[in-house]
């Protein structure tokens, strides 16, 4: 004679025969979904959603009920404004530049400007989508070594800091579409047989940017750069490598002219690649 | 009736020129070619002078690049954690992967269904690729603890692993000399 179980024990020994819940098996219970149907009766399916307000077949036009039209109903964020006047500036990091410099891409004993990254193959930019050149981010600053003279488009402080810890020159510079075009294939614009234009002067939004000594701005005054030099180094700490008594240093002072393209090629010369002639006006 | 048309059609073209006038003091500004000087007759062009082999033509070689990818040379470190391929450590093993034309590893990530799927892909493997693939295994499922997906497709030299392991991967191909 079997013994009268409690109810509990009854319910245990049920679940414990019953299969284990899982993915499979998981339903909801019953009615915590409802079907939408449309009403079949009298006044079942006249009004479409939107209550006394019309007896039409469909919404009417830009509405989907209550007063609100839909093109009203969210807040206006205006992501593209002056979208035909903002510069872009594509990435190269620091960590991407270490890869190009350790590789034997770049030849760290001449100055490296945009060019310089353009006939690496590994970099392009396209000027008429309103691309200014290239901006250096501080990815891999942790790791960055070498000593280099670099002329960028766009830095931050860490980028700076980074490059003037291991006693190299960064420098900010602006350059028009025209000019960007001879940067980015340099033997392209030579075959042309046109004389290289001046470089222009930044536009009046940017010009602020570049003649900040801060951002190392080719507009910007020496010694206030060598001014901020010596801060930036303060704050992040490091001793700042002395140019002037490096073996490097007429590779470190290579500059550009504000109106110049090219590293010692002036404007309104003409490059004649097939007899290795440069033509130039006649002075008087 | 005549004076009337008079100013209709005269007056714009009158305004129009104390405008130019008025223009022709404004100055020129360097930010646009639009101020530089209209092109004239060849005739009018100033005379030049041809120099051949100067001075300045070290910085137009600078600027012509290079035809073929040059070779990295042998360093005492590269900073940037790229390594060469040592012949001394690969030698004895039972694969290879040959680099590419850019003298790095055949590791790639691609990313596919927004974000959703990430797999990891090795190419240009030569010799036993299943013992590759067994060995790459063994060291991402023991490095991340769980259990490792991967194809391979013998015919193109190919493994495809599922998951972002291409640091990972890297480490292990480099450190055997890859």
């Amino acid at each position: 004679m079997s013994t009268v179980k409690h109810t509990t024990e009854r319910a245990l020994q049920l679940m414990r025969q019953l299969p284990r819940v899982k993915l499979n098996n998981i339903r909801n219970n019953p009615g915590a979904y409802k079907t939408q149907k449309r009403g079949r009766a009298q006044h079942g399916g006249d009004k479409h959603g939107d209550g006394m307000k019309s007896h039409c077949n469909y919404m009417r036009l830009g509405y989907e009920t209550g007063n609100t039209p839909f093109y009203l109903r969210f807040t206006y964020e205006s992501y593209y404004k002056d979208h035909h006047l903002r510069r872009e500036y594509p990435p190269i990091s620091l960590n991407q530049l270490q890869t190009m410099i350790d590789t034997d891409r770049i030849d760290t004993t001449k100055p490296i400007d945009l060019a310089t990254i353009c006939l690496t193959g590994l970099y392009d930019f396209f000027p008429d989508q309103r691309q200014y050149g290239y901006q250096l981010t501080d990815e891999g600053a942790n790791i960055f070594k070498t000593k280099v003279n670099i002329e960028v488009q766009h830095a931050n402080e860490l980028v700076i800091a980074t490059i003037e810890k291991n006693g190299g020159v960064i420098r900010t510079a602006y350059f028009d579409p025209y000019s960007l075009q001879a940067l980015r294939n340099p033997k392209k614009f030579f075959e042309r047989g046109v004389p290289i234009p001046r470089r222009m002067i930044p536009p009046q939004d940017a010009i602020e940017y570049y003649s900040n000594p801060k951002n190392r701005g080719y507009l910007a005054d020496p010694e206030a750069i060598s001014h901020e030099r010596l801060v930036l180094a303060q704050k992040y700490g490091y001793e700042l490598p002395k140019i002037e008594d490096d073996v490097d240093y007429e590779m470190l002072s290579e500059t550009k002219d504000p109106r110049q393209i090219f590293y010692g090629l002036e404007p309104g010369i003409v490059v004649n690649l097939e007899d290795k002639s440069i033509i130039r006006k006649r002075e008087n | 009736m005549a004076l009337r048309n008079f100013l209709k059609f005269r007056l714009p073209l009158l305004q129009h020129r104390q405008l130019n006038q008025s223009i022709s003091f404004i100055p020129v500004r360097a930010s646009s070619f639009n101020a530089s000087e209209e092109f004239k007759d060849y005739d009018n062009h100033p005379d030049v002078v041809v120099t051949k082999n100067p001075p300045e033509w070290k910085y137009v070689e600078r600027l012509l690049g290079y035809q073929v990818i040059p070779k990295p040379t042998v360093k005492s470190e590269y900073p940037s954690g790229w390594t060469a391929p040592n012949p001394e450590l690969y030698k004895d093993l039972p694969y290879f992967i040959e680099r590419t034309k850019n003298y790095m590893l055949p590791v790639y990530l691609h990313i596919t269904f927004r974000g959703q799927r990430r797999t990891t892909l090795i190419k240009n493997i030569e010799g036993d690729i299943w013992q590759l693939e067994q060995e790459l295994n063994k060291v991402i499922s023991k490095r991340v603890q769980k259990r490792i997906f991967s194809r391979i497709n013998e015919m193109s030299r190919q493994i495809v692993f599922k998951g972002d392991y291409v640091t990972l991967i890297q480490k292990y191909l480099a450190d055997r000399g890859l």
